[in-house]
């Protein structure tokens, strides 16, 4: 279905059809999941999370009161199943930044990947740097900014959702994190030699 | 909107925050099996089914205590339809127990993204099953009326 109208996709999905239903997933997934991985949750509790989100929103797309408004929806609803999971602390561990890191690293780059020009190296190390940047700031602040990192980039209203946070403060907090972020990634690359 | 140095101009920010989105899709992706899992998810749906809403959820009531092995007390409600469930064990040894309070024998079906099993139900609308961990729904049906009735349960994380 080609449409960026998501209530119209909503209104096709609650009548079975299956096109609409994928550009859903295709439109909302990345915000799903990083509202899982905004919260210090397991790999397998943030994958819980992914699916419950999705499962609920199939059962429920009938009833959706506002089809328009479904961001807002899945966004609440994952929230809710990210604060059940860290309350029941069922798989709960806590993920180390750098298992974060490597985990990436594995899955994107076997071993001694032959890069194609070394612009593509420098270009992983800065992104890699910038990763590490992020895991290094408050807790407030990386989940804010994971989630604002969603593809394709998620709206202040589902951010709103997502995190619990009054639509008018995400501004002001996204431009004190972004700028410390900017200096945990100086302080990154002033010092490449420490990777542990 | 700060004195002394001054903030960085929203176009600095832009440019950082797509910077930051880049490096989220290289290091903490989707994983594909997952959105292949979403989009599979829609085969699940029971177009003419009753959802019974999750009424009560022992575990939201108290404190858990990591490591407790109390069961979970699930209700779920659709009407005159009320589902018990009861989730003890951990890892491999998980266990649902249930009770199903409606007039006339049922069937019911556990429901999860491996599959679709059926579950023996007792006279008294009991009823036992292993379950994984991840989430899970519960199906209903009462194949001697008619017009045929489907309740299924909202979907919980067990």
């Amino acid at each position: 279905m080609q449409t960026d109208d998501v209530g119209a996709l909503v209104r096709a999905a609650a009548e079975g059809d299956k096109s609409a239903w994928n550009a859903l997933v295709m439109r909302f997934s990345g915000l799903v999941w990083s509202v899982a991985r905004a919260h210090r949750l397991s790999a397998t509790d943030a994958e819980d999370v992914y699916q419950t989100t999705w499962l609920r929103l199939m059962e429920h797309i009938g009833k959706i009161k506002e089809p328009q408004r479904v961001a807002g929806w899945i966004a609440t609803t994952a929230q809710r199943e990210v604060l059940k999971a860290l309350h029941i602390g069922r798989r709960a561990t806590l993920v180390r930044d750098l298992d974060l890191l490597e985990g990436g690293i594995d899955d994107a780059s076997p071993e001694s990947a032959v890069v194609a020009s070394e612009d593509e190296a420098e270009h992983g190390e800065r992104a890699r740097r910038m990763w590490l940047a992020l895991n290094a700031l408050s807790e407030r602040c990386r989940r804010l900014l994971r989630v604002l990192a969603a593809s394709p980039p998620p709206s202040y209203a589902e951010v709103s959702a997502a995190l619990e946070m009054p639509i008018g403060s995400i501004g002001p907090t996204r431009a004190r994190c972004l700028e410390r972020l900017r200096m945990a990634f100086a302080a990154q690359s002033a010092a490449p030699e420490v990777t542990q | 909107m700060t004195a002394g140095s001054g903030p960085s101009p929203p176009d600095d920010d832009l440019a950082l925050e797509a910077e930051l989105r880049a490096a989220a899709a290289m290091f903490d992706p989707v994983p594909q099996w997952l959105e292949r899992a979403a989009v599979d998810a829609f085969d699940l749906r029971e177009i003419d089914a009753e959802l019974a809403e999750l009424v009560f959820d022992s575990s939201l009531e108290r404190a858990v205590v990591r490591g407790d092995q109390e069961p979970r007390l699930l209700t779920f409600q659709a009407g005159d339809v009320i589902i018990e469930v009861e989730l003890s064990g951990s890892g491999g040894a998980r266990r649902l127990v249930g009770h199903l309070v409606s007039p006339g024998p049922a069937q019911v079906e556990l429901r999860s993204p491996q599959g679709t099993v059926l579950v023996q139900v007792d006279g008294l609308g009991r009823f036992a099953a292993p379950v994984s961990e991840g989430p899970f729904s519960l199906a209903c049906r009462w194949p001697q009326r008619t017009p045929d009735q489907v309740v299924v349960t909202d979907w919980v994380t067990g």
